[in-house]
């Protein structure tokens, strides 16, 4: 192999962001599936999101919802077999991930794009020091020596917060606590200056004033651009600019993030909204139940797949998967009966 | 209050701690010093950061793990002075529900067994009316009475949480300590296991101690709120005093770290934010545990212990164990942190 | 037991088979599908064929052991023909005759009715004296632990052969004296194991909330804990069986077993030793006993394979089942303890 493939393959991007700026993180109709004992699981069904340069997406969905799954098959991460991507596209910065060699994609992986994880003990390596972990990706990726490496994970140690970076740079991931792990993930993950920082619920494991430091942390950075993955409503609240809320494998609503907590238009969204206690309360009346429980991925109906929860489904729903279609400006629902409302309002 | 149903005076709950990964050996103060009582058909929730022992203090009341001094008091009897076999009859009065209910039921015995197996310990039934029973109990909780048979792998985690639930209330306790009931659940299905807990306590008049990190779910369903950290009790009021006005330095940073489900409250409101963690339990600071952390720390906090004391106005009791304890807290704090 | 409380463990932590499952988490989706990899998913056909080969051979080697008085017209021990002795193979001799002009293969078959039953046996009592010890050991830890975990370091440092080899001699040869002596050094590995699976179960909070309910100590250990320690108990008294049939034949083989002129393979492949050109003396016990070794190694893999998925995937490093099943059968026990 001599001639090496451009990287960019000059495939126009199929969706604009709302804003006309060209997206920096897109992934269009991207499907997997998983095989399981009990047959094919379709994890990921026809999932379409695209992320502006220094824009927040917040992906919300319960457990089992792909929202994990999309990421690390978008990433091609998710270990093949079991799982098997059967299709779609992903764009970073142009440049298709699903055309790349296994060493162009290590390339991209860490230096255009790097992710970020739940569990930060798992997600390090425990015998290899803070400092080495960090300095790994950026002498790979910007061909530092040893010496400037160190220094930039010091620097990067400062930057997200870490006190002592001096000595934290020596210690292995058990003797850092939770949050300040979490801090030295992230630190790694911006130590190759990535265009997109993916974060896959990275502060469920964190106490509340840890996690609120955390998310002050990713407040700060302006320019990145973010996907962040997340059950919980309150943080995809406070950090958000736009939402995709995804069921059984496929998203159901997406748009700005105060579309989506005040006028959200998919009967899942405004029961998933209903369901959480709010501080605010003074009465407390009884949550909002969902009823019943997600379709099995194994097994997924034709139509729509949150029919059988769902207070407002008619006879159509059965039949086929709505579409995302727009309902109000940049948001779009996958609903029959808000499309509907949307047309006659 | 002698009407109390529980009563927990100075209750201590010491561990030896062997040398730990963290390094260091020696005594964890696990719970110290704490008072609080329930009502008949209250529910008192406890709140609180990974290690402040709210855990700890579940497990005591239900004589799991041994109170080190001070007494827990059920309707007068004090359970930390009972002999074994007696703790064991106590525990009929007092059942737990765990957090993860997936691991807590007993994966090889059927539902019917795990849900009749407190009525066999504590031989309350003759054995042929179990099974009525157990279908029943499986009623209240929302679960068919076909589920008898099956094991609990052939349930999703918010059904198996209801089995532990009908577990617990098999032999009609009094009191039901709830340990994060629903940290393992997904937000639509906590809301179902919330609601239910509220209607059993509707129906059967029970009382509850609702363990749990999450503020929003403990805010929802209780009466009174404990606040604790690192062991030690910091606030305990009504849920409305709690929220809107506490006078703890440390319940004000955990109010204001939960964050809201509304973009525009959520980014508009000033958040309070304490530094580092939470110290190792091994080794926590002198006087008031808080003050590492705390914005209105003064020197007095090193040297003296606040008191759990009474700051309650107009016949409400509010303890707070803070020696600037005041009204206006909230605002005392953001502005001390805005500096 | 400090608070470890964490929020939201359970949420899809990232690695990929718990990605697999997306519903098989807390969600509450539906658990019919189980997400878990199945037998098949790993490719585990080998592991099915092995186990079929082994049931087949065991269940001939019962068969002939049961039946083997009606059709073979020789008696192993009485049948002696001096004129017709060491005769080769074929004809009214299947596998020729020995030096007394005993059938062969009468004496092979017949030897299936002694080395079934002292492995049963012996397995059995082992088993039986391991996992009692052992499971003590682990409920009550302490002293009781180290002293019974010490006696078993003490006898498991000698190689299992030689120390067999030593009480066989001393209690003289018979085959009673095989079981014992054989009991007596593999007992420690069940206790050990017993040990190590008692200690994991114990800290299961099943078992935590068998307590909570008021079951009693004997109650817990007996439902919530022993049950569980049972399979890989099981897994390897299967592998062992086939272990104590080369034993035993390696103790008669000595002359420290069964006595002869009892039908024994062992002791039959060692007077063939002394008369290397009648191949057939030694060559027909060996491969019974190889057989049997096999079969039962050959269940037992399959069976860990199925209940102990740490087991599976080292399957991958450690070379193939077949691999590791012959280097059991062929280096013993000392080539399963290097490996």
């Amino acid at each position: 192999m001599s001639t090496t493939p451009p990287l960019t393959t000059g495939a126009e991007p199929a969706t604009q962001t709302p804003l006309g700026v060209k997206p920096i993180f897109e992934v269009d109709d991207l499907q997997v599936e998983f095989r399981t004992s009990a047959g094919v699981a379709k994890a990921v069904n026809h999932v379409g999101f695209s992320v502006a340069p220094g824009e927040c997406l917040a992906i919300v969905g319960e457990s089992g919802s792909g929202k994990t799954a999309t990421l690390l098959a978008a990433l091609r991460l998710l270990p093949t077999p079991p799982s098997r991507t059967t299709g779609g596209r992903v764009l970073v910065d142009g440049v298709d991930l699903f055309s790349l060699s296994r060493k162009e994609l290590r390339d991209v992986l860490g230096r255009d794009i790097s992710m970020v994880f739940q569990d930060s003990l798992s997600a390090f390596n425990p015998i290899l020091t803070i400092g080495r972990q960090i300095s790994e990706g950026v002498r790979r990726h910007r061909g530092l020596s040893k010496k400037a490496a160190r220094a930039l994970s010091i620097e990067m140690l400062e930057r997200v917060g870490v006190p002592d970076p001096q000595q934290r740079v020596d210690q292995y991931p058990h003797q850092l606590s939770g949050g300040m792990r979490q801090r030295a993930m992230i630190a790694m993950a911006l130590a190759g200056e990535p265009k997109v920082l993916i974060a896959d619920e990275p502060t469920t494991a964190l106490d509340v004033t840890v996690q609120a430091q955390i998310l002050e942390l990713v407040r700060s950075f302006q320019d990145l651009s973010i996907v962040w993955v997340s059950h919980d409503l309150g943080v995809v609240a406070g950090l958000a600019d736009r939402v995709a809320v995804m069921y059984a494998g496929s998203i159901i609503e997406q748009g700005p993030v105060r579309d989506i907590f005040h006028d959200a238009r998919h009967p899942y969204t405004r029961a998933l909204l209903g369901s959480v206690p709010r501080l605010r309360d003074p009465e407390r009346g009884d949550l909002v139940s969902i009823p019943g429980l997600p379709p099995s991925l194994v097994d997924l109906p034709p139509g729509c797949p949150f029919y059988a929860r769902c207070g407002v489904r008619e006879d159509r729903c059965l039949s086929r998967m709505p579409e995302l279609v727009d309902v109000a400006p940049r948001h779009q629902a996958a609903c029959f009966v808000a499309a509907d409302e949307a047309r006659t309002a | 209050m002698t009407d109390a149903l529980l009563e927990v005076s100075d209750l201590a709950v010491h561990f030896n701690a062997k040398a730990g990964a963290r390094g260091g050996s020696g005594v964890v103060k696990a719970v110290d010093g704490l008072d609080f009582s329930i009502g008949h058909g209250e529910t008192v929730g406890v709140v609180g950061e990974s290690g402040c022992g709210k855990s700890t203090t579940g497990l005591a009341i239900q004589g799991l793990v041994k109170a080190t001094s001070g007494s827990i008091m059920l309707d007068g009897v004090d359970l930390t002075k009972l002999k074994s076999r007696q703790v064991r009859a106590a525990r009929r009065r007092t059942q737990m529900v765990f957090q993860d209910p997936t691991s807590s039921l007993n994966m090889r015995m059927t539902v019917g067994q795990i849900v009749a197996e407190p009525l066999l310990v504590h031989e309350t039934l003759p054995k042929a009316q179990h099974r009525e029973r157990v279908a029943e109990l499986l009623g209240l909780v929302g679960m068919p009475e076909s589920a008898l048979d099956r094991y609990p792998h052939e349930f999703s985690g918010g059904q198996r949480q209801r089995i532990g639930i009908a577990r617990a209330l098999a032999v009609e306790p009094d009191l039901i300590i709830c340990d994060e009931p629903t940290a393992a659940l997904d937000v639509s299905i906590r809301a179902q296991v919330l609601n239910l807990f509220r209607e059993l306590q509707r129906k059967r008049d029970l009382s509850y101690l609702f363990i749990s990190h999450d503020l929003s779910a403990v805010h929802h369903i209780s009466d009174r709120i404990l606040v604790m950290y690192l062991g030690r009790p910091m606030e305990l009021a009504s849920r409305d005093t709690v929220y809107n006005d506490p006078q703890h330095p440390y319940t004000v940073a955990l109010m204001s770290a939960v964050p809201i489900p509304d973009p525009d409250v959520e980014r508009n409101r000033k958040h309070v934010l304490l530094q580092g963690d939470v110290p190792s339990p091994l080794n926590p600071p002198s006087g008031c545990v808080f003050r590492t952390r705390c914005p209105l720390a003064q020197d007095v906090c090193a040297t003296e212990k606040p008191e759990f004391r009474d700051v309650g106005t107009n016949g409400e009791k509010h303890m707070v164990a803070c020696h600037f304890a005041q009204p206006g807290m909230a605002d005392l704090v953001a502005a001390k942190a805005a500096q | 037991m400090t608070d470890m409380e964490r929020p939201g463990d359970a949420t899809d932590p990232t690695s990929p088979v718990a990605l697999a499952g997306p519903g098989e988490t807390m969600s509450g989706a539906p658990v019919t599908p189980t997400f878990a990899l199945s037998k098949a998913d790993r490719g585990g056909g080998g592991g099915r064929l092995a186990f079929n080969i082994g049931v087949t051979l065991v269940l001939l080697w019962v068969v002939i052991a049961i039946t083997i008085p009606w059709w073979t017209p020789f008696d192993p021990v009485t049948d002696q023909d001096l004129q017709g002795r060491l005769a080769g193979p074929g004809g009214e001799h299947w596998f020729g005759t020995d030096n007394l002009g005993r059938d062969v293969f009468a004496r092979v078959m017949y030897g299936a009715r002694l080395s079934l039953p002292i492995a049963l046996v012996t397995v059995a009592v082992s088993v039986a004296i391991g996992c009692l010890i052992g499971a003590v050991a682990g409920f009550l830890g302490g002293i009781a632990d180290e002293v019974i975990m010490r006696i078993s370091d003490i006898v498991l440092s000698f190689p299992a052969i030689v120390l067999a080899l030593a009480i066989a001699a001393a209690l003289g040869p018979s085959t009673t004296n095989v079981v014992i002596s054989i009991a007596a050094v593999t007992w420690p590995e069940y206790t050990r194991l017993m040990r190590g699976q008692v200690l994991s179960i114990r800290n299961n909070l099943h078992v935590l909330a068998a307590q909570s309910i008021g079951c009693s100590r004997a109650r817990v250990f007996r439902v919530h804990v022993l049950p569980f320690g049972l399979q890989p108990i099981l897994v390897k008294a299967t592998v062992d069986l086939g272990m104590v049939i080369l034993l035993a034949a390696g103790l008669s083989f000595i002359g420290v077993g069964a006595v002869p002129p009892t039908p024994e393979w062992g002791a039959m492949v060692s007077e063939a030793q002394s008369r290397i050109d009648s191949w057939w003396l030694g060559l027909f016990p060996g491969l019974a006993i190889l057989s049997m070794v096999l079969a039962f190694n050959f269940i037992g893999d399959a069976m860990r394979d199925r209940f102990d998925p740490q087991m599976r995937t080292q399957r991958g490093k450690g070379g193939g089942a077949m691999s590791r099943i012959l280097r059991r059968t062929f280096l013993g026990r000392a080539g399963e303890r290097a490996a």
